[in-house]
């Protein structure tokens, strides 16, 4: 056996495992059956003995009873045990590779292990390993094609090989964008672990955005149809009560919004005032949907979206998946909204915070007027800084921030802000959101990160909801090129592999037959009960091409005379005649005499016996008149 | 096209992944679905486009007759651009396959091929076939392969010593010398209009003043007329031993130089001799069928010695015995 295909068979077993850890939810412990994959290959590379299929199936039985163990007690998860039974088994297999159907086994096993890292991870590395799974997954067919002729060796296959790759690339790609998709998974859960984040549930401890301040795990992606002035606020969620330990979103109104068309509107936009965002958000555990305020339509593959009263938008059920979304949002409307008591909740002892906003904003200024002057004295006065110490025993975090330690992060400010402006009467809540963003130029879009999570300050004038952010601004590190480089590829591979969905199939239908459309025709949208009926329709016209094409398999095989002949009997039923298998052409013939089928049906059965049974000569002319013959028959336009 | 034991179990593979996928509507698990059906797709194109276009042309070194082994020498010619990979050529009366790793495109394979032809006759398309699973291992598909040209096998031979003293026996009863083409001089007659001039007798030409030709001396013996019976009613594997007889009995007395008419319904080969000739009565052996013949062929005058080959004794021929100075019954060997 060459090395080549031996050599194959080892990397595909190694890509499989490779596949799972890098999904980083592998118990260590339990894929530690996986390093015999070292021992097996090497012995296999010296042309050691194999083991018996005793000892196989002795070490095969034993995976099985820690696999259960595994799924019961260690890690508790069947799906983990699997992936963990998995890498055992390839190191079983690495002993018992003895017949090229051996080889096999350990290529569907890789490739199992690849389905199941697909449920795990949704990062780049999986692609580049599914990259370098395909092409040997090629290459190891192909020699095993030649293994099983017995001629591996003889034949040069570098350049069918690499032709063939790129074949599979093209067709991959093809199918991928063909295949329909289930927007939603039906049974089961995702085993994808979203990232942890604080901030965007309706009940956030203080002091929270501290802990992800440091974390540069990136949250979403964002691309903008229009060039806009930052700064960039993308706003997740308001929070209008504090109790001194933790913001609380108590609105409890919240409004379904059903699809109209592609999108949720949530209030009526003029096309030419909105900034469209592409967002692609990475599965967060949260259902928040962000984006510039003020939000005015979102299109996002679900059935609902709830909209709460302080314009805070989220997905039912969204749970930790990546999403792909577009936000249409009015950056130069403010939201309007209207004084109500609990943007005016005050915790207690507060006392100090009230007579401190009331120094800093003076007697006789508009709330405008004092908003402003809380905001730049916050800025000015207070020191920026994410190592907070806890405040002193009786003291309250706003006061410590405020008197005590003057330092702090975005919660402190926009909390002290917002403390600040109830005492002065003002109606205010803190929104937590990110802020910012590097933009990458490498693909024009902002990368947000854990690190960008901000909380600013939204209060009420007059009867508009304006954004306030006391924070001081910190300078930002620019990344390294390579970072950003590497970001905008995984930007490709959420956009276009991880995120595709049936709107980018529509879409690329659209622009392929965008030349050949018809302006008259009413824009097909499909939504609901419709896409129930396309779908319907899609799949008997492919179940009608499917039998149209066996159909046709069917008769290539005949030659031209035995196909017409066929066709005719084919004919004489759907027109209603009694035809069985046993009938014969001389039957035929007075079966249509009787059923007045007229000369044409004679002619043709006496062509047929003359050229199937006799040694008549099919000219071009003749075939010709076959089939004038049954098209008549067909239409009902013969001689009766 | 078939699909092969490691194609099923993909296939397998392939349904279960296209059930995770919808139920998951998991993007990677359609990317590793569409792998595979681009796997199942192109194993079916290529393994259409590589078996297709490809012509052979088998011949031999010299004639070719039914159940004797013989090496066929193979030309295989790919009509195609691409180059194709892994065929395998085989014929049912093939003793081994012939395997071919690569054609270039339009380029040929040239390879010799061991054949011990079962049955005699036409051999053309469809009797030749070659196959392939090329490139993966999921399919393997077998076709016809156009054959340019057409291969004739003649009827097996039969070792026929033990009746050729019996036939000589009987033929020497009947020698009766009579013009025609011998060596020995029989008479001289008038040059008469077309005659051969190499024939003129110069010498007694001279002597009556007038051209006189030479007429040589020929044996009736040396004619051999073979009547084989090929009427119906079928009688297969009879009428088969009986063509293979009608065939040795020619080879034999052509070989030593009698002149040879085979006779049968729908199919008659005159008196002639030499290499050429027997290769005639093979060719019209290789091919003959069995008729329902409506003519009495079979009642042709009767010249030389005459060899009925009948199929048995309830043969429909069985009347033209008696004209026959020998007839032997297939089904008696």
């Amino acid at each position: 056996m060459p090395i080549l295909y031996k050599s194959i068979t080892a990397i595909l077993a190694l890509t499989g495992c490779v596949s799972l850890l890098i999904t980083g939810e592998m118990n260590l412990l339990m894929c530690t059956g996986g390093l015999s994959i070292f021992v097996g290959y090497y012995r296999f590379f010296r042309n050691r003995d194999q083991a018996t299929k005793l000892v196989a199936a002795i070490l095969a039985q034993a995976a099985l009873f820690v696999f259960l163990a595994d799924a019961t007690i260690i890690t508790g998860d069947v799906f983990l045990a699997v992936a963990h039974m998995t890498i055992t088994f390839q190191g079983i297999k690495s002993f018992d590779l003895k017949e090229p159907w051996d080889h096999l086994q350990v290529y569907f096993m890789s490739l199992l292990q690849l389905i199941i890292a697909s449920e795990l991870t949704r990062a780049l590395t999986f692609g580049v390993i599914f990259m370098i799974f395909m092409v040997l997954l090629v290459t190891a067919m192909v020699l095993s094609h030649f293994l099983k002729e017995g001629t591996l060796g003889r034949v040069r296959i570098r350049r069918p090989v690499m032709a063939i790759v790129m074949l599979t690339i093209a067709c991959t790609a093809i199918f991928f964008m063909l295949i329909p998709r289930t927007p939603q998974r039906f049974i089961g859960k995702s085993h994808i672990r979203g990232i942890k984040t604080v901030g965007f549930s309706d009940k956030v401890d203080f002091g929270s955005f501290g802990d992800i301040k440091l974390d540069q795990t990136v949250v979403m992606r964002i691309e903008i149809d229009r060039e806009i002035r930052p700064p960039y606020y993308w706003r997740g969620i308001a929070m209008d009560s504090f109790d001194g330990i933790s913001w609380r979103n108590t609105t409890k109104q919240k409004s379904r919004i059903l699809r109209t068309g592609d999108e949720f509107v949530i209030s009526p936009y003029n096309q030419e005032h909105v900034v469209e965002q592409r967002i692609y958000l990475e599965p967060i555990d949260s259902e928040v949907i962000f984006g510039l305020a003020k939000m005015t339509a979102v299109n996002v593959e679900t059935f609902s979206l709830l909209v709460d009263d302080a314009m805070g938008v989220t997905i039912p059920g969204k749970l930790s998946r990546r999403i792909k979304y577009t936000v249409r949002s009015d950056t130069t409307t403010p939201s309007k909204g209207r004084r109500e008591e609990q943007y005016l909740q005050m915790p207690v002892g507060t006392e100090k915070i009230i007579s401190l906003s009331k120094s800093i904003s003076g007697e006789g200024t508009s709330d405008a007027e004092k908003a402003s002057a809380v905001e730049i004295y916050l800025k000015r006065n207070y020191v920026y800084s994410l190592s907070t110490m806890p405040p002193p025993v009786g003291m309250s975090v706003l006061e410590d921030f405020l008197f005590n330690s003057k330092a702090g992060f975005c919660e402190h400010y926009a909390s002290s802000m917002v403390i600040m402006l109830r005492g002065l009467g003002i109606p205010s809540r803190v929104v937590n959101g990110f802020y910012g963003g590097e933009r990458n130029e490498y693909g024009n879009y902002f990368i947000v990160r854990q690190s960008d999570a901000h909380a600013w300050v939204e209060a009420l004038i007059g009867n508009e909801w304006r954004r306030f952010d006391p924070t001081p601004a910190v300078a930002a590190q620019k990344p390294p090129t390579l970072s950003l480089l590497l970001d905008s590829l995984r930007l490709q591979w959420t956009r276009y592999v991880v995120g595709f969905s049936s709107d980018d199939q529509k879409e690329i239908v659209r622009t392929l037959t965008s030349p050949f459309t018809l302006k008259w025709l009413p824009r097909l949208r499909l939504s609901g009960f419709r896409t129930v009926i396309l779908w319907s329709l899609l799949l008997a016209l492919a179940i009608w091409l499917l039998y149209a094409a066996l159909r046709k398999i069917r008769f290539r095989r005949y030659s031209f005379v035995t196909r017409t002949y066929l066709e005719f009997r084919d004919l004489l039923r759907k027109k209603g005649v009694s035809v069985t298998d046993a009938m014969t052409a001389g039957d035929l013939l007075k079966v249509s005499r009787k059923g007045r089928f007229g000369i044409e049906a004679e002619e043709l059965l006496n062509l047929y016996e003359s050229h199937r049974f006799g040694s008549r000569e099919m000219t071009d002319s003749v075939r010709q008149r076959y089939r004038e013959l049954l098209k008549k028959l067909r239409t009902g336009k013969g001689t009766e | 096209m078939k699909l092969t034991r490691e194609g099923k179990r993909f296939l397998l593979a392939a349904v279960l992944i296209a059930v995770a996928a919808v139920n998951t509507g998991n993007n990677l698990i359609y990317l590793i679905l569409s792998l595979m059906l681009s796997f199942i797709v192109l194993s079916y194109l290529i393994l259409r486009l590589n078996l297709a276009g490809l012509v052979l042309e088998v011949s031999a070194a010299g004639p070719l007759f039914a159940e004797e082994q013989v090496s066929v020498k193979l030309l295989v010619y790919n009509r195609k651009k691409v180059p194709v990979y892994s065929v395998i050529i085989t014929a049912s009366d093939a003793a081994e396959q012939v395997y071919c790793g690569h054609i270039a495109g339009h380029g040929v394979f040239r390879d010799r091929m061991k054949m011990c032809f079962r049955k005699r006759g036409l051999y053309a398309y469809g009797d030749f076939v070659v196959q392939s699973g090329f490139p993966f291992i999921l399919f393997r598909k077998s076709m016809s392969v156009h054959l340019s040209g057409q291969v004739l096998v003649y009827p097996k031979l039969l070792d026929i010593r033990h009746m050729i003293d019996i036939i000589e026996g009987r033929q020497d009863e009947g020698v009766v010398a009579v013009r025609g083409r011998g060596d020995e001089v029989y008479s001289l007659r008038a040059f008469q209009h077309g005659d051969d001039w190499r024939r003129i007798h110069w010498k007694a030409s001279a002597r009556q003043n007038e051209f006189l030709i030479r007429e040589y001396v020929e044996y009736a013996s040396q004619q051999i007329s073979i009547l084989l019976d090929n009427l119906l009613p079928s009688d297969g594997e009879h009428f088969e031993t009986a063509v293979s007889l009608a065939a040795s009995i020619a080879q034999h007395f052509i070989e030593r130089g009698h002149l040879v008419r085979l006779i049968a319904a729908r199919k008659t080969i005159s008196f002639g001799s030499g290499n050429e000739h027997l290769l005639s009565i093979l060719d019209a052996l290789a091919l003959i069928a069995e008729q329902d013949e409506e003519r009495d062929v079979y009642g042709l005058k009767a010249e030389g010695f005459t060899i009925a080959v009948l199929k048995s004794g309830q043969s429909s021929l069985r009347s033209a015995v008696a004209s026959a100075d020998l007839a032997i019954y297939a089904d008696t060997l």
